[in-house]
C-alpha cells in the first residue's frame, strides 16, 4: 500500500486525518465532474452534484469497505445523486462554457481537424440524442475507462447487460456523429 | 467489448478524452468547507447532558416552592422571588458562613441546609455545562 494509495489515505482519513481526504478530491473531482456533466448536460447542476457526491463520499466512508475501487464506489454515488437530480430537475439544456473548455489530453492526431471546443460541442449535442442509461453506460466506458465490471458495479446492471447497452449505445453514437457530419474520422 | 480492439473504439476514446473539462477551480476547497461546517454542529458537547441539568434545575426550583410554602405556613407567597432572595442574602449566607467558619447557629431548620446543598450543586452543573465542552468525533 503506497504513501499515496487510496486505502492509505482512506485509513488516515478514518483514524482522524480528515483533510487528507483534499487529495482524494483532487484525484477524482475531473473524473467525476465530466461524468456527470455528460449527464446532467447543465454545468451548474454538475459542479453541484460533484460536491454533494464528495461530501456524501466522506459521510459514508465508514461504509467503504474496499471490495471495489474507491473510484468505481465514488462513480456510483455521483450516478446516484446524478439520476435523483435528474428525476427532480426540468428538462435539461444544454449550458457549457465554452471559454472554460481545455484539452487535458493531447491526442493530437485522431481530431485533429476539430477545435476543442467545437469538439465539445458536437459530442455533446450526439449524447444528448442517447437515453440516460446508453450514455451512462458510453461516458463510463470512455471517458472514465470504466471496465465492464465495473460499469455493472455502479449502475446496479448485470455485466451481460451492460455488453448489450454498450455496443447498441456505441453504434448510436457512432450513427449520430456521422449524421452531423463527423465522417473523418468515424470511417 | 471489454477491451479497445477495433478503431472505433480507439476513436470515440479519444473523443472523449479530448474533449475532457476541466472542473470547476476551487472545488476541493469548497468540499472541504462543507465537511468542516458540518463537523463543527458535532464537534462539542456539553459534560453534562442538557437532561441532567434540567432535572437538577426542575428539582431544585420544586424544592424551593415547598420550602417557602412551608415558611408561609402552608401557602404560597405573592412575591416568592423576593422570598427567595432574602432567603439566599441572609439566611443562606449565614448557614454557608456558618459551615466555612465552624461557628455552629443552632437555630437554623434542616430544610436550610438541604436548599443549600442543592443550590451549590446546581450552580456547579450550570458552571460545567455552560463554560466546559468535551471533543467528539467530527462526523
Amino acid at each position: 500500500m503506497g504513501i499515496h494509495s487510496d486505502d492509505h489515505l482512506i485509513e488516515k482519513i478514518r483514524k482522524g486525518s480528515w483533510r487528507n481526504y483534499a487529495v482524494l478530491i483532487d484525484k477524482y473531482n475531473t473524473r467525476v465532474f465530466n461524468y456527470v456533466l455528460f449527464i446532467v448536460r447543465n454545468r451548474e447542476d454538475a459542479e453541484e452534484i460533484t460536491q454533494d457526491t464528495f461530501v456524501k463520499a466522506f459521510r459514508s466512508l465508514e461504509q467503504f469497505k474496499g471490495e471495489s475501487k474507491f473510484s468505481t464506489w465514488l462513480l456510483r454515488i455521483a450516478h446516484n445523486t446524478s439520476l435523483t437530480v435528474m428525476r427532480k430537475s426540468r428538462p435539461v439544456k444544454v449550458e457549457l462554457a465554452e471559454s472554460e473548455l481545455k484539452s487535458l489530453n493531447g491526442n493530437e492526431q485522431v481530431i485533429a481537424g476539430l477545435e476543442q471546443s467545437h469538439l465539445r460541442s458536437v459530442l455533446d449535442e450526439a449524447m444528448g440524442k442517447l437515453k440516460t442509461a446508453e450514455k451512462t453506460v458510453v461516458t463510463l466506458f470512455y471517458l472514465n475507462e470504466c471496465s465492464v465490471q465495473e460499469i455493472a458495479q455502479i449502475t446496479g446492471l448485470g455485466a451481460s447487460n451492460v455488453k448489450v447497452l454498450l455496443h447498441r449505445s456505441r453504434k448510436k453514437l457512432l450513427s449520430i456523429l456521422q449524421k452531423m457530419g463527423i465522417e473523418e474520422w468515424t470511417n | 467489448m471489454d477491451k479497445l480492439g477495433n478503431n472505433d473504439d480507439r476513436l470515440l476514446k479519444d473523443l472523449f478524452q479530448q474533449s475532457l473539462t476541466t472542473s470547476p477551480p476551487g472545488l476541493s476547497e469548497e468540499v472541504m468547507k462543507r465537511i468542516e461546517e458540518n463537523s463543527k454542529v458535532f464537534r462539542y458537547e456539553p459534560i453534562i447532558k442538557p437532561w441532567i441539568w434540567w432535572s437538577t434545575s426542575g428539582l431544585f426550583a420544586a424544592i424551593m416552592v415547598y420550602l417557602f410554602v412551608q415558611l408561609e405556613g402552608g401557602s404560597f407567597s405573592l412575591f416568592p422571588a423576593y422570598e427567595m432572595i432574602d432567603f439566599v442574602v441572609t439566611d443562606g449566607a449565614a448557614w454557608f458562613l456558618s459551615l466555612i467558619t465552624g461557628i455552629r447557629l443552632p437555630e437554623l431548620p434542616g430544610l436550610y441546609v438541604i436548599t443549600m446543598i442543592i443550590f451549590i450543586v446546581s450552580g456547579f452543573s450550570l458552571m460545567f455545562s455552560l463554560g466546559r465542552s468535551q471533543k467528539v468525533s467530527f462526523r
